[in-house]
């Protein structure tokens, strides 16, 4: 983001961008909070064991349903196994299934909506009619339909999110691109002479980022979600893979002797995707001055 | 507002791109399930079956029974075919019409959507009507976390926890299961939790649109008239702004109505309704193309039809649009 560029001196530019992401502001106490927040979560995608000593996995017939104690957080499983550490081990999948998903519903929408943004006329019709047919179609049908075909697995959601999220990054990219075309500097970027992709990379992709970038967090808290729901259909990831959704599932069997199973996963869940859509919140208000404070 | 102002032409185009988008679901929906490995009829006979005498014969006699040893597009004809006459086939499994099927598992879902939406949309435009009345105030944030709670919840897990606290530990309402209305005590019992995680959601949803559109109303001149003018601040808020608001609600519910099935079809499952959602599920992992196919057509052209009359009647309500 600090490339070189001609039309502005590099330092003033990267001063505009930490400044759009709210970097250069001192933090408020909220903000705080929620970084850390961040951090705890990555830390439990990137290094689970510093949570907890135990296997998500291993077998304690000894401790089979166990309430909670001191060696089990949140009590055991019907395995055994530990309830607190699975939480724990499962964010990693969870956090790999969302972005992946995010990532490939990008990878298709930015390119399609620039494409229907600067050609309009046919291409942007046809992009009209893609969206909203699949925006009409309910993601959890669409996702049965794909896992009857190709079976449950981590790759088959994030294929699914990936499909199914694109056609919203597309429409924001299509707007914000048609809204750019006819400012000022792109006109005058095209009246210079400027090759298209000069324009596109420099010009328009430059300038819709922010607004781009607030989808992010909003579609990965809806990744979250439909993942759980789809977990808990038996549509999502298999066992042994762990996320919060397959726990969710795991946890139907003991509403009468553990309900505090299913109120943990579903409560992390919960948390998580609001940090998302408060961190989504955030990034839209430090890049828009009049909400700012 | 004349009835002409729509335009029959527009009518004329949006139809036709409904049953374009229709014709493109029906093939995807009927190629999705061909295309990949597992035969329908292997799966019926089971995996002991491979093997012992005479399986073979038994493969194409099912075949052949199924309709699966003619060509693709023959077979897709034929499908396209029996939907115009009313006929989705019969299911692959019990060999029960999958047009019955669907009625018996439409209803848990109908009522479910149904009495949701009735009690979800005056609930969330007094909500929202409210907290931008008080704007700014404790009511107003109070009600805005909370409808920003109702967005990161997963709905179904809300309907867990009403099994538990309801069903389970107390054992007030019944925690699974569905009464048809011919039994109207039981009915209600067991429609109250299910209705409860629906309207939650659809409140979370729908005030957030209510607020900011009543914000922007309140600001609006004609209000300002109709205050300045003396009217009664009940009168303005309900006569003027909430033909407003119910459009914006009209449009919304239409946008949101895919996601709405979704979660319709979660929270079946939550509480065992034996809906739309859990047939579909039966037939995806038994590989019921008959009844897959059904289902999907079904909900794809109720999906269509509610969007379509949402965003007709939002445009015939609003003159702006028109």
């Amino acid at each position: 983001m600090t490339e070189r560029v001609h039309d502005g001196s590099p330092g003033i530019r990267t001063a505009v961008i930490t400044s759009r992401l709210g970097l250069s502001r001192l933090p408020s106490p909220a903000r705080c909070v929620v970084i850390v927040i961040w951090l705890l979560v990555a830390l439990a995608a990137i290094y689970p064991r510093a949570y907890t000593s135990l296997n998500p996995y291993a077998i304690d017939p000894s401790a089979i349903l166990a309430g909670p104690s001191s060696r089990h957080l949140l009590g055991t499983d019907e395995a055994g196994a530990d309830i607190f550490t699975r939480i724990i081990y499962g964010t990693r999948l969870d956090a790999e299934i969302c972005l992946f998903g995010v990532a490939i519903a990008y990878a298709i929408g930015v390119p399609l909506g620039l494409l229907a943004g600067l050609r309009r006329g046919v291409v942007n019709e046809i992009m009209t009619s893609l969206t909203g047919g699949i925006l009409a179609f309910p993601i959890v049908l669409f996702a049965l339909l794909v896992v009857g075909s190709f079976g449950a697995s981590a790759g088959t959601l994030i294929a699914i999110f990936g499909f199914a999220f694109f056609p919203q990054v597309l429409l924001m990219t299509r707007a914000q691109t048609m809204a750019v075309y006819s400012r000022g500097y792109v006109l005058s970027a095209r009246a210079a002479g400027l090759t298209n992709r000069r324009i596109i990379f420099v010009h328009i992709l430059h300038n819709i980022m922010g607004p781009l970038l607030v989808l992010v967090p909003q579609l990965m808290a809806t990744a979250l979600l439909a993942e759980a729901g789809l977990s808990y259909l038996g549509v999502g990831v298999q066992p042994p893979s762990i996320t919060w959704g397959a726990l969710l599932l795991d946890s139907s069997n003991y509403y009468h002797s553990d309900p505090l199973y299913a109120i943990t996963a579903g409560l992390v869940i919960t948390i998580v995707a609001a940090l998302l859509l408060i961190t989504g919140d955030m990034i839209s208000e430090s890049m828009d001055p009049l909400r700012r404070r | 507002m004349k009835a002409t102002s729509l335009g029959a032409t527009q009518i004329g185009i949006r139809l036709a791109r409904t049953v374009g988008v229709l014709l493109v679901v029906s093939i995807l929906v009927f190629m999705a399930l061909r295309l990949t490995p597992g035969d329908p009829a292997a799966l019926l006979l089971g995996p002991d079956a491979a093997g012992q005498p005479g399986y073979k014969a038994e493969l194409a006699r099912l075949h052949q029974q199924m309709g699966l040893n003619r060509p693709l597009p023959v077979q897709y004809l034929l499908w396209l075919r029996g939907i115009l006459s009313g006929n989705l086939g019969k299911s692959n499994q019990n060999g029960a019409p999958v047009v019955h099927l669907l009625a018996q598992a439409a209803t848990p879902t109908t009522w479910l959507l149904v009495l949701s939406l009735i009690i979800a949309v005056p609930l969330s435009v007094l909500i929202g009507t409210i907290a931008a009345h008080r704007r700014s105030g404790p009511v107003d944030r109070l009600i805005r976390a909370l409808a920003a709670l109702g967005l990161a919840t997963p709905t179904f897990w809300l309907g867990i926890l009403l099994v538990i606290v309801f069903g389970v530990e107390l054992h007030l309402l019944p925690a699974t299961g569905f009464v048809p209305p011919s039994d109207p005590g039981g009915f209600v019992r067991s429609m109250i939790l299910p209705v409860a995680t629906v309207v939650a959601y659809l409140v979370g949803v729908l005030t957030r649109y209510v607020y900011v559109e009543m914000c922007e109303i309140f600001g609006q001149d004609y209000v300002r008239t109709a205050r300045a003018m003396g009217i009664a601040e009940r009168a303005v808020q309900f006569r003027y702004a909430l033909r407003n608001a119910l459009i914006t609600l009209i449009t919304i519910v239409g946008v949101q109505f895919a996601a709405l099935i979704s979660g319709a079809i979660l929270v079946e499952q939550v509480f065992g309704l034996g809906g739309i959602g859990q047939l579909m599920l039966q037939g995806v992992v038994q590989k019921d193309y008959p009844l897959v196919q059904g289902g999907v057509l079904l909900i794809t052209v109720v999906v269509i039809v509610v969007t379509t009359l949402a965003d007709l009647l939002s445009r015939w309500a609003d003159p702006r649009q028109a």
